[in-house]
């Protein structure tokens, strides 16, 4: 499916994010104005990831891969701004947490993994169909992971998301968004002409509620236990996979509509019920009404507002003034020192992951894989949008992290097993 | 807030519209399942990107200023929730040097590596720097005023303009040298002793202000934390500072509003000869009594009984309150208005300091009042006025009419001492004419040397002057003094003013005669060593 002149483009590309990421570490490390270049950590950290993105594109190239050739280099663009900035970003959250956590170190494991998983699974995994049959079992079990965090889990800044296994800490909610995908790509495309029938009941269609309460109501159960988790964001991110998935399989608009619309009364009714809905919401609306809980989003838009259009440098502005920058509120701190053309290129990375998973779907062989792959891009792609508008305040701020870009060790994992598994349906499909 | 609401609603919609409109023509060449559909799905994901590129560019360039700049007030705690971005720069950058008048710092940053500290002089002398608390009250007078210039510079000229829209070449923080002297300011804060009031002291000819005494003051060393360890001693402080019932904070030079008493009969009196209704001859009626629309005036200020024919200069000199309340009538509300406004009634003096309003009455009807216009004529009724306003009337007088804008900051220095900007003496307004201004400047001369305001006369200079004593409701008087001196021709002005200080006479016009001597001594001085 792919011919040598898009794999000269990926090359280009590949090379564009290893420049980037040394260009971004050694402006870190000017303005650090400290030490050794050589052992300094930006160039350790750049060097590593570096040149295991080289070798991985190397085996995928000459090897056996013959998928999409540019999510690689796209993912590890992604990959490798997250790596500068929380690099940058340690030495600050050291000194203003008194902490000694190596930020750097951690996050530059996690995508060195991330990276190696993509090739494997992209190079050796089995055909995702084989995945189908379990779609029951698939979906309990990411039920059954949200069910013992909810009574096991560690909580942090108020959510219950996490299981510890010692040392180890793994954020459940992104592996029940593993399943929660499967199960509806398998469940969808079983049923895939009667999803799409209507129901007329004197002159009025609707849907097919037969055999779409199954998978309502695990959809439901799934963002009902988040909301019970506290986790406004994996919930409407659930949500907008289920609704994006139907609309996928029965192309029906209506069904959006009414998706939208019983969203708009869960959330009124949340706002009535729920207190840190009402706070989310009223932040939105002015972030300056109350200083105390508006303080994070007031300090992310001094912080964008700083960059301006150029940014201030890296590693010459205050990003660590926002609280938890280095999760949530990561694009401040790239919107900060990069300016929005820093901001600009993360979209549009974003939007290539959008439009090559997209036509990874249209191409593939079967609706269970297209359904699979169309979900995945979503998966990555809402995520990103849900927390970008929640900073940038054209929504209630939900906390995700960005994918690939933010610290964290589940996310970037689970998001590369997303992408190697879209390159793995890639390799099966039409040519693009 | 509605407006972001409302664009964010808009931005949304603009998104659906512009999905379905690309989707559509998109629709399907494909028949199989689940692959027509996609197209729609992926302009939705497109079109939301867009749309978030559109919002951080709104944030980041359209509304730069108003986001960087915003800030708000916990209501609870009272504390400010600003872009710290700001504070950071003055934590870890050096600042210039604010300078007296002969070049000896007032104010200077110290390198403790990473942080800055600021450090000042003697209190009563570093007051009129204002203070610089950037950890916590933030800054004020000098500090603020110039606050660019003391942290980035400030660029003057096309050439440096221009490079700056480009962001070429950075410039060094600039030394600000003020006109202060600050021997005399410490004589004048030690004239003060003590006593809640405020003395002034500028240059006839430039309106230079070579001293601003000013007590209770603020000591600015205390609120310049900048290390959290300095945090509690300098809230500590500012505590005092607000539970001290004379109210340090409140500067008396600049915002002490007082009723002027009789040396608002300088303006009452350059009134009358300006507009032609009098002259210093003048002959007045004051046998002790003045009726007016049912109101008595008793005169108290007569030095002999028996004297009821009295001149205007006598009237001055002796600061009678039934001559100047008949010349008040004389003028009339519209004119007496109209002369006060000229003299900056009404109006704020530029100044690097906030001034407060000068006023001639809260309600424009209330000189129309036959008794009230009396009153206000010699002084009392609704007047209001500043220390930093009075020194001006007198300064105007000794300055052949001309009422200059009185100015703290001199120059604008580079790193090397080499002057980068001068600040030029400006015009403020010219209230009366020249003839007037010297008709008048005589007759306090004469209030000097044989009126009541003799205690200001220093022998061997030529020194004229009012005294003021304002009645107030709420217990002593305030005591007051304007005046002028120099050699021969005027070259100090100078107010001075004790709240609730008694009878004014005596008091405020000794410390007003001593500073002017001593302002010009310094002149003296300086011009000597210059040669």
């Amino acid at each position: 499916m792919t011919n040598a002149g898009s794999w000269s483009r990926s090359f280009l590309l590949v090379l564009l994010a290893i420049a980037a990421t040394a260009a971004g570490m050694g402006a870190t490390y000017l303005a650090r104005e400290g030490g050794d270049p050589i052992t300094s950590p930006e160039a350790k950290a750049g060097a590593i990831y570096g040149l295991t993105l080289l070798a991985v594109w190397l085996s995928l190239r000459f090897g056996t891969f013959r998928g999409d050739p540019y999510l690689l280099p796209v993912a590890g663009l992604l990959g490798g701004i997250g790596l500068v900035m929380t690099v940058r970003l340690e030495p600050d959250l050291q000194a203003i947490r008194d902490i000694a956590i190596s930020f750097g170190d951690r996050q530059l494991w996690y995508l060195v993994v991330g990276l190696l998983l993509i090739w494997g699974i992209a190079m050796l995994a089995p055909n995702p169909e084989i995945l189908a049959p379990y779609r029951y079992t698939i979906l309990m079990g990411g039920f059954g992971l949200l069910a013992v965090t909810a009574v096991l889990g560690t909580e942090i800044q108020g959510a219950r998301l996490w299981l510890s296994f010692g040392p180890i800490v793994i954020q459940t909610t992104e592996l029940a968004k593993l399943a929660l995908i499967v199960f509806l790509a398998a469940y969808l495309s079983e049923n895939l002409e009667l999803v799409g029938t209507s129901w007329r009941l004197w002159r009025i269609n609707l849907p097919p509620l037969p055999y779409l309460a199954p998978m309502v109501i695990m959809s439901g159960l799934c963002t009902v236990a988040l909301m019970a988790l506290n986790d406004l964001g994996t919930a409407l991110l659930f949500f907008s996979l289920f609704m994006i998935m139907l609309f996928a399989a029965n192309g029906k608009a209506g069904h959006l509509l009414l998706g939208a619309g019983l969203f708009v009364v869960a959330f009124a009714l949340a706002y009535l019920a729920v207190p840190r809905v009402r706070v989310r919401f009223d932040v939105w609306i002015d972030p300056w009404s109350d200083l105390v809980t508006g303080y994070q989003q007031i300090q992310a838009e001094y912080a964008l507002a700083a960059g301006g259009f150029f940014g201030v440098g890296l590693g010459r502005g205050s990003p660590w003034l926002v609280p938890v920058v280095e999760n949530d509120y990561i694009i401040a701190a790239i919107g900060e020192e990069t300016g929005l053309l820093g901001i600009v290129v993360v979209l549009a990375l974003y939007m290539i992951i959008a439009t090559r998973g997209v036509l990874i779907a249209r191409r593939a062989p079967t609706p269970f894989l297209r359904l699979l792959a169309t979900g995945l891009t979503a998966g990555i792609v809402v995520q990103a949008v849900i927390i970008l508008a929640g900073v940038f305040r054209l929504m209630p701020l939900t906390g995700v992290t960005l994918p690939l870009v933010a610290y964290g060790g589940s996310s970037i994992l689970v998001t590369a097993v997303m992408v190697g598994t879209l390159m793995r349906i890639s390799a099966m499909g039409s040519r693009l | 807030m509605t407006t972001e609401l409302l664009w964010a609603i808009g931005l949304w919609a603009a998104v659906v519209v512009a999905g379905s409109f690309f989707a559509l023509r998109q629709r399907g060449r494909r028949v199989e399942p689940v692959s027509r559909n996609l197209p729609f799905v992926a302009v939705g994901l497109l079109a939301t990107l867009a749309a978030l590129a559109v919002q951080a560019s709104r944030i980041q360039v359209f509304q730069q200023r108003t986001y960087a700049n915003r800030s708000g007030a916990d209501p609870n705690t009272g504390e400010v929730t600003a872009n710290s971005r700001l504070v950071v720069g003055d934590t870890r950058q050096m600042r210039g040097s604010i300078l007296d008048g002969v070049g000896r710092e007032l104010a200077w940053s110290e390198d403790l590596d990473p942080l800055v500290q600021r450090r000042y002089t003697a209190p009563e002398v570093a007051h009129v720097t204002g203070f610089f608390s950037p950890l916590l009250y933030g800054k004020e007078g000098i500090e603020l005023d110039a606050d660019d210039a003391l942290r980035n510079g400030t660029r003057r000229g096309i050439a440096e303009q221009l490079a700056g829209v480009f962001s070429i070449g950075s410039l060094d923080p600039e030394d600000v040298q003020l006109t202060i002297w600050s021997g005399l300011q410490q004589e004048a804060q030690e004239a003060l002793a003590g006593r809640i009031g405020a003395a002034v002291i500028v240059d006839v000819r430039t309106g230079a202000v070579r001293a601003m005494a000013s007590y209770p003051f603020v000591d600015p060393g205390q609120l310049a934390a900048v290390r959290q360890a300095d945090v509690p001693a300098a809230r500590a402080y500012w505590d005092t500072l607000l539970a001290d019932d004379r109210r340090p904070l409140l500067r008396r030079s600049t915002l002490g509003l007082y009723t002027p008493g009789s040396i608002f009969k300088v303006i009452t009196a350059a009134a009358a000869i300006d507009s032609g209704i009098a002259d210093p001859g003048t002959i007045y009626i004051d046998d002790g009594v003045f009726t007016v629309d049912g109101h008595t005036i008793i005169e108290a200020n007569r030095p002999d009984d028996t004297i009821i024919e009295w001149t205007l200069t006598e009237g001055l000199a002796y600061s009678l309150n039934v001559v100047f309340a008949q010349i008040g009538i004389d003028l009339g509300p519209e004119t007496l208005n109209r002369y006060a406004e000229a003299f900056g009634f009404g109006e704020v003096p530029p100044f690097e300091y906030p001034v407060a309003r000068s006023q001639v009455a809260s309600s424009d009807d209330f000189i129309g009042q036959p008794a009230a216009l009396a009153d206000t004529a010699f002084g009392q009724g609704e007047l209001q006025t500043t220390a930093v306003h009075m020194v001006l009337v007198a300064q105007a007088i000794a300055n052949g009419g001309v009422m200059l804008e009185p100015r703290l900051i001199d120059r604008y220095l580079d790193r090397d001492g080499a002057t980068r900007h001068v600040v030029p003496s400006r015009t403020w307004s010219q209230p009366v004419a020249a003839a007037t201004a010297s008709a008048v400047e005589e007759m306090m001369v004469v209030a000097v040397e044989s009126g009541y305001a003799s205690a200001a006369f220093v022998p061997g200079l030529r020194i004229g002057g009012k005294t003021g004593t304002a009645e107030v409701h709420d217990g002593e008087p305030h005591a007051w003094f304007i005046g002028f001196g120099g050699v021969d021709r005027p070259e100090f002005a100078v107010a001075v003013v004790f709240e609730h200080g008694g009878s004014g006479g005596s008091v405020a016009s000794a410390v007003g005669g001593q500073l002017l001597a001593s302002a010009i001594a310094r002149q003296a001085q300086l011009s000597a060593s210059a040669t």
